[in-house]
């Protein structure tokens, strides 16, 4: 029986609604409105790097309003502790105040399997389940499949682990299960898949696609780290698999950065390189400009993700291929 | 996407838009700097427009592509809505600006825009695609058309395209001449006429509430709804808006177009696919159903009002006829209230009361669908639920500027017996969708761009709302109303409110 129990938090959450209520300023005409779309399970460690995870829950809570159930998971402490909480903040020009629910589980790693007892009770009813496992490494920990079963879709970030590659493996290991799963790694490469595409929407470019023989990607870390694999893998697959990919380490001094793309082939050349800090230099056969790529934040990363609950056949096959 | 491009990801990428050349028409006007170039900008901030995209400005101006990029660059800056203005960026895409100062109404105009266009194509991969965008004055549409098609600016090797602004005329004749000059040069199919208003992601999301759950659909027709009301309201005044308001007036500038399309949204039997052409069918086949009414109808479904002055909080407000360039005896409508009949089984016999006006109380346009009572009430006499009469259930749906919907029902007083008190259920756009939203330019842009005419109106739909208010305008124009009819600051002419007492009805306090 753990210490913690479902009724009790939501209990507790709908004393947080009901004085929130109260709280308004009679004059506040607009009042509070409870907005939920799905629940966010996130599962972190809590003695890795110091992170802010409500800040980034916060958010995304503004674009995915969530019931969000935070386990921090850190030390040997047998017991399960809780809290519930909400979330709010007013929009611009609005009057009325939205609000979100969180609740925070703390535990050691030795109480986590007791953790999804509690969660099954704290699930929103009738809406997606998504698990965003924050540290990879629990994954491995005892009673992982059990959070799993909660979730519609798990996402977590191969890039960053030591051990990345085993990363991507139970991933796709997770996909090859049927589980919707997502890699932040993936995630973060959208920006240059979708400037390779609008480049090749260029008539002369598309004709000439078939050409390209190699497609070298340039990274910042002695390897090349998932999300330069993801990309060359991907570039080589839509070229119809033939092409040579190269990886080699270039650029500035910046952990797991892809800091250059080329394709190249008898009568094309096509190059997106970062040049500064969020810029990108496009040069083709016939163009060259400049892209800003703003610096993206785990946020921006997981509202993408959010935005795709099925499955990502794309990437699947990507990742199949590695 | 391209056919032939290998690279899609329909799950992840946005639409994209091809590699082409925008010729903007009076691009040194308020349209163009206000909206256009903004909404171009941030398209190009979102990374949504190609890189070698080009556009091409005229006006009369004298200015050299420098210098257009300099003024455009201070409009953006000025203009430019929830988004950072970024250095960088805007070198970039200054680039791709170009310039051709001209007279319209001479030829060599629009020989000169060719040879730039050539030149452009030359530097900058636009794949000979070209989009014409008419933001010039009214008057000026039909020299620019007849322009394009005498230099065969038309026919340019990859698709043409043109945009055309509203007004699309003033009346059924001239909106019928437009559209033959129109269609001497451009096939319909290249013609996207825009109503910013069916842009705007909340009068999208009315098909999404109707034909996406099948829950509402069902209660939606003359058994279940009483009447639906539908209101545009302005707070502020013509401003410098007077010369060209006096001359349209609330009826031609927002019931004809804006507010009869969101009339057809509300109302069009559901499409069997989504698609520019079967949705369009809709659109145009409910606003040919609507009654035309006859002009003795005129005086009990219609009524028009101008605002005279008064004192709004500390404020001395203007009457219309005190503003900058309305004359001081105008009869120019600054509000207008119509009652419409739809003529199908679906809607026989409901009233649909349509109105806008200026100078109103505050800023706000919705569509409320008023539900018929239950048959009979078992609780006794029901609540006064509002001004707006009776009828419990009451479906709003916001279009600004607190973009959302909600339903208003009965619910039992907490405590003994049986009291029953109204609430609601309120869906905030902005709180489910924190993110930002497009503006209905970036995203009618988008649409012609990508060749998608879905949210544009098409001539058959402009023509049959022409027809439904013709006969009101041909009344009003030979009619000398007594102005000002209602004071700056109010909920508009008495008149108006007595159009809806004829059938029992009140206009809601939006």
């Amino acid at each position: 029986m753990p210490e913690v129990q479902a009724e009790k938090l939501l209990g507790e959450l709908a004393q947080v609604w009901a004085g929130l209520g109260k709280q308004q300023d009679p004059d506040a005409a607009g009042g509070v409105l409870r907005a939920c779309a799905m629940t966010l399970l996130v599962l972190v460690e809590e003695d890795s790097e110091p992170v802010d995870i409500s800040g980034t829950v916060g958010d995304i809570m503004q674009d995915y309003p969530s019931r969000a159930v935070v386990v921090r998971v850190g030390g040997e402490a047998a017991g399960i502790d809780a809290a519930a909480s909400a979330f709010c903040w007013k929009p611009f020009g609005r009057r009325q105040q939205i609000c979100c629910e969180q609740i925070d589980i703390r535990t050691g790693r030795a109480a986590l399997a007791g953790v999804p007892s509690v969660l099954r009770g704290l699930m929103v009813p009738n809406l997606p389940v998504v698990l965003w496992v924050r540290s990879p490494a629990l994954m491995n920990a005892e009673g992982f499949p059990e959070f799993l079963e909660l979730a519609d879709k798990v996402i977590a970030e191969s890039r960053g682990e030591k051990d990345w590659r085993r990363q991507m493996m139970q991933i796709g290991a997770l996909l090859h299960s049927g589980k919707a799963a997502a890699d932040l790694a993936w995630t973060r490469i959208t920006r240059w898949r979708e400037l390779v595409a609008q480049l090749f929407e260029d008539a002369s470019l598309a004709e000439a696609a078939e050409k390209v023989r190699t497609i070298t990607v340039s990274h910042s870390s002695p390897e090349p780290g998932p999300a330069s694999l993801y990309l060359g893998a991907w570039v080589r697959l839509c070229l119809g698999g033939t092409a040579e990919i190269r990886y080699r380490q270039a650029g500035r001094k910046v952990t797991w950065q892809i800091q250059e793309l080329r394709l190249e082939g008898p009568g094309i050349e096509v190059r997106i390189q970062r040049t500064a800090q969020g810029v990108v230099e496009v040069r083709t056969n016939s163009l060259s400009t400049c892209i800003i790529f703003r610096q993206l934040r785990e946020a921006d990363l997981l509202r993408e993700e959010l935005a795709i609950l099925g499955p990502d056949p794309v990437f699947q096959k990507v990742l199949r291929s590695l | 996407m391209s056919e032939k491009n290998p690279f899609e990801d329909p799950l992840r990428f946005e639409r994209r838009i091809p590699p082409s050349a925008i010729v903007i028409f009076g691009a040194n006007g308020d349209l163009a700097k206000r909206k256009l170039l903004p909404a171009l900008y941030r398209l190009a901030f979102e990374r949504r427009l190609p890189p070698g995209v080009a556009i091409l400005g005229n006006s009369r101006t004298e200015m050299s592509d420098d210098q257009f990029r300099e003024t455009m660059r201070e409009a953006v800056q000025q203009f430019l809505e929830d988004s950072p203005f970024d250095a960088e960026l805007w070198k970039s895409f200054a680039q791709g600006l170009f310039y051709v100062s001209g007279d319209i109404q001479d030829k060599k105009c629009f020989a000169a825009i060719k040879r730039k266009l050539k030149k452009i194509e030359k530097d900058r991969p636009t794949g000979g695609n070209v989009l014409f965008y008419l933001s010039t004055q009214p008057s000026h549409y039909i020299p620019v058309i007849q322009g394009i098609g005498a230099a065969g600016l038309h026919q340019n090797g990859g698709w043409t395209r043109i945009v055309i602004e509203k007004p699309f005329g003033r009346d059924l004749e001239s909106s019928d001449e437009l559209n033959r000059e129109v269609h001497g040069v451009f096939d319909e199919t290249q013609v996207y006429r825009i109503d910013h208003y069916l842009g705007k992601e909340t009068v999208q999301n009315i098909l999404a509430f109707r034909f996406g759950n099948g829950i509402f659909e069902p209660l939606w027709d003359r058994r279940y709804i009483s009447h639906v009301q539908i209101t545009a309201a302005e707070s502020i005044g013509v401003g410098s808006r007077g010369a060209y308001y006096q001359e349209a007036g609330a009826l031609r500038d927002m019931i004809q177009n804006h507010l009869l399309q969101v009339m057809a949204t509300v109302t069009m039997e559901p499409p069997a696919v989504f698609e520019p052409g079967t949705v369009r069918d809709e659109r145009a086949k409910l606003l040919r159903s609507i009654r035309i009414m006859k002009p003795d109808d005129v005086k009990n479904h219609a009524a028009a009002g101008q605002y005279g002055p008064a004192k709004l909080g500390n404020d001395e407000a203007p009457g219309f006829r005190q503003e900058k360039g309305v004359d001081a005896a105008s009869q120019t409508d600054t509000y207008a209230a119509a009652t419409f009949f739809i003529e199908n089984w679906r809607w026989a016999g409901v009233p649909f009361y349509i109105r806008s006006g200026k100078r109103l109380p505050k800023r706000v346009t919705d569509i409320a669908i008023q539900f018929h009572d239950a048959p009979h009430s078992v609780f006794g006499a029901l609540p006064v639920l509002s001004r707006s009469g009776r009828g419990p259930n009451l479906l709003i749906l916001r279009i600004q500027p607190e973009e959302g919907i909600s339903l208003r029902f009965l619910s039992k007083q907490p405590g003994s017996g049986m009291k029953l008190r109204p609430v609601s259920m309120d869906f905030s756009y902005g709180s489910s969708f924190g993110e930002r939203t497009p503006t209905a330019y970036e995203t009618l842009l988008v649409d012609v761009l990508v060749g998608d005419s879905t949210l544009y109106t098409r001539q058959d739909m402009v023509e049959a709302s022409w027809k439904a208010v013709q006969p009101i305008l041909d009344v009003w124009g030979g009619t000398k109303f007594k102005f000002p009819n209602y004071a700056a600051g109010t909920w508009g002419p008495k008149s108006a409110d007595e159009m809806l007492a004829r059938r029992g009805h009140v206009w809601r306090i939006p």
